[in-house]
């Protein structure tokens, strides 16, 4: 005979409302409402800690800056209500879309990388070779590494008696003015973010392509399919779920980015690296027009949402799930 | 007899090594904190007596607190705490202080942000300490004490919002070796003969570009922030702005022309080995490489160029018009929100005297005094650079560039401006006319 409080089994999470229907009916309903109160009472216990770190760190100050955005506040002195004077200031000023389309430009450089580039990493270290795992693991190391000191290496690489233009008079090529000139400061900054990400989207891949039977590439075989046939009809198709979701956390990551601007140009030269981000430092820290900044940290999340949204509807055209 | 080496184990080694390490380290700063207490600080002023907090850059920490100690040893009834932050975020700490009500009593405030947080009115007005301080004269120039141009620039209107404690005038850095082998009249030379101008300068950079020991070296090299630009400038008997700062006047030919020839150095004349807005075109780092022969040497550069294994000279900028230099610095200032202002003027006025000005030189901290007798001191005068005297040649034409409320905003126009000019993409002039159109709006009131 099966214990009164035990849940009933089932495939799922303990279904501990399920659990009260096993209660004989000399128990009324007052009982089985008051060990639901105390299975939610448990429950929110055990959530509270993390409850409490997301309202205190994540929705108090998400809300604070939406208030500050409708003030003019100089860090000193007390905010004063402007409404929506800050959201009028943001499309008027073309430093807001400098660096809107410097940010546009990065994504779209990096993420394209990105895919290419770690897609071809993923099926190179997929093949099942001798020391397979060292090359993974060194192919891992931008990722762990902190974004200054990445930051720092290049910015040397970049210098004029640097690596990247020794090697480019070594074969007769002239030096480029990587970081001071507007035209190569923004690819510069690509290659930089491109370099450091790569290894996550290549680790997606990496678990996504592992994720796919075998089977499907024997049966394929039998009936003659090539490699190049394979990798189109059957890989490519089925590893366009991890290809999505490292598109929709790429681009949100790379409106966020902020560290290598910092570090290596501070938006220069004349504005050509300045992103939203490192736009909404400058005004809140620089500048002190918290209100502004804050009004652009709002402006950039609806950006990020209908980014993020539109790919979502997008999916539905390109991305196919096996099941 | 055969005198045998002792033998020591490797943890009875490394013991030794770091009794020797922190003995060797805490020497210079507590024999600077002796010579200190020897010399005359200024006696106490007023009665004051309780608390006070001290805000300075975390890398002054070890030497601040020993002036401190020693502070309150002549002080008895006031106490002073000390809290600190790096230097890169100092201002944004000390604003945040502010905005949370609870800033310190005295502050360092370096040049760069002082306009932004005085025209706040965030600091109280000296003026009546200064005038009640026996050891100031308020009608004297520099009240007597301090460096002219690095007074003034504490002032505001007629309000003094903070005593000067540095200065860090910028001269020409030379290499004497590179110059000797060259045989070309080192900048000391040509300035003490009366030849050390603009047309100089290039003509002396344009030789000093050349092979040394098989590797290219260039005449000069130093990044162009704006007090590089500033100092041109001035040379050439222009102004970025008036000095009411009302008016915008680096659209005149004084300020671009000199803009441009600054420039030029590497667009025309090619004596610098990268684009003078370039971020690895830090003339110090490059000096000490031995990759250049001269760069915008100042006081400061003595720590970084400690252990080069060249001599080093210095020499005044060169003129076109007039000599003419920059300096910058830091200022002690009281916070309004200050309990206990009298005491932090007597903390003021014992950090920024002459002996314990000394002490923070000696100790690593300053680079260089506001204090004249000070900076008339061994403290000071010391080699390297070799005519290490010329700093204060300097120092009777150097002044700091000026500052608005919105800097930050006029920072930003300018340096994107400079960043077309640095690599030729637009002309000084072309330059000088978007700045006057985009700044002259952030000074109206």
């Amino acid at each position: 005979m099966r214990p009164l409080l035990q849940p009933r089994r089932s495939e799922g999470p303990i279904d501990w409302a399920g659990a009260t229907s096993l209660l004989p009916d000399t128990h009324n309903k007052s009982v089985r409402k008051t060990r639901r109160r105390l299975a939610l009472l448990t429950a929110f216990l055990f959530l509270s800690p993390s409850l409490a770190g997301l309202i205190i760190l994540k929705i108090v100050p998400i809300a604070t800056a939406l208030l500050l955005s409708l003030t003019n506040w100089d860090v000193v002195g007390s905010p004063s209500f402007i409404g929506l004077r800050n959201y009028q200031g943001i499309v008027t000023h073309a430093e807001f879309w400098v660096s809107l389309r410097n940010t546009a430009e990065i994504g779209i450089w990096v993420e394209a990388l990105n895919i290419t580039l770690g897609l071809c990493l993923a099926l190179l270290l997929n093949k099942r070779l001798r020391g397979i795992g060292i090359f993974r693991a060194i192919y891992l190391v931008p990722l762990v590494t902190t974004w200054v000191a990445v930051a720092l290496v290049w910015d040397y690489l970049y210098s004029q008696s640097g690596p990247i233009d020794d090697l480019l008079t070594a074969i007769h090529l002239s030096p480029i003015s990587w970081l001071a000139t507007p035209q190569w400061a923004l690819p510069a900054m690509v290659i930089t973010i491109s370099w450091k990400n790569l290894a996550w989207n290549m680790l997606i891949y990496l678990a996504g392509l592992q994720a796919i039977p075998h089977d499907v590439y024997e049966a394929s075989s039998i009936d003659g399919a090539s490699p190049l046939r394979q990798f189109f009809q059957i890989t490519l198709p089925l590893l366009t779920p991890a290809i999505f979701f490292s598109l929709v956390v790429g681009i949100i990551e790379t409106f966020q980015i902020f560290d290598p601007v910092y570090v290596m140009t501070r938006g220069g030269p004349d504005n050509a690296t300045r992103t939203i981000a490192y736009y909404i430092y400058s005004a809140a820290f620089g500048r002190l027009q918290m209100g502004y900044a804050a009004a652009l940290s709002w402006v950039l999340f609806i950006i990020i949402m209908a980014f993020t949204l539109m790919q979502w509807l997008l999916q539905r055209r390109w991305v196919f799930y096996d099941s | 007899m055969i005198v045998r080496p002792t033998s020591i184990g490797r943890r009875q080694f490394l013991q030794q090594s770091m009794a020797i390490l922190a003995t060797s380290g805490s020497l210079p700063v507590t024999s600077c904190s002796t010579a200190a207490q020897k010399a005359s600080s200024p006696n106490t002023i007023t009665n004051a007596s309780g608390h006070i907090e001290l805000f300075v850059r975390s890398e002054w920490q070890p030497q601040f607190t020993q002036l401190i100690k020693n502070f309150q040893e002549k002080h008895p009834r006031i106490t002073v705490s000390l809290s600190t932050d790096p230097f890169s975020t100092y201002a944004t700490r000390l604003l945040t202080l502010f905005a949370s009500g609870n800033p310190p009593d005295v502050t360092e405030m370096v040049d760069v942000d002082f306009y932004e947080f005085a025209s706040k009115g965030l600091f109280i007005d000296l003026t009546d300490y200064i005038r009640q301080d026996p050891d100031l004269s308020l009608d004297a120039p520099g009240y007597g004490q301090f460096y002219t141009s690095i007074t003034d620039f504490f002032k505001s209107g007629k309000s003094i919002f903070a005593i000067p404690g540095s200065v860090n005038p910028f001269g020409i850095g030379y290499n004497v070796d590179m110059f000797k082998t060259a045989e070309v009249p080192t900048p000391y030379e040509q300035w003490k003969s009366g030849k050390w101008t603009w047309d100089a300068f290039v003509h002396t950079a344009q030789q000093m570009t050349r092979k040394f020991n098989g590797k290219k070296v260039y005449g000069y090299c130093d990044f162009a922030n704006i007090w590089n630009i500033a100092t041109r400038i001035w040379q050439n008997g222009g102004e970025i702005l008036n000095r009411e700062k009302t008016q915008v006047l680096v659209d005149r030919s004084a300020a671009y022309d000199a803009i441009q020839w600054y420039f030029d150095l590497y667009l025309k004349h090619k004596v610098a080995p990268v684009s003078l807005r370039s971020p690895d075109a830090v003339g110090m780092n490059r000096f000490a490489a031995q990759e250049v022969a001269m760069f915008d040497g100042n006081p400061g550069a003595r720590a970084g160029l400690k252990s080069v294994p060249f001599e080093w000279g210095v020499a005044p900028q060169p003129k076109q018009r007039e000599y003419a230099s920059w300096t910058g610095g830091f200022g002690y200032a009281i916070t309004k929100a200050s309990n206990n202002p009298d005491a932090a003027w007597e903390f003021i006025r014992y950090a920024s005297s002459a002996t314990e000005s000394e002490y923070l030189m000696r100790a690593g901290a300053l680079t260089g005094s506001a204090n004249i007798k000070a900076m008339h001191s061994s403290a000071f005068l010391h080699t390297p650079p070799d005519h290490v005297s010329t700093f204060l040649d300097m120092l009777k034409s150097a002044q700091p560039q000026p500052f608005i409320a919105q800097n930050e905003k006029f920072l930003e126009i300018w340096n994107n401006q400079m960043d077309l000019v640095a690599i030729g993409r637009k002309s000084a002039k072309s330059a000088a006319v978007t700045i006057k159109q985009q700044v002259q709006p952030l000074l109206s009131p």
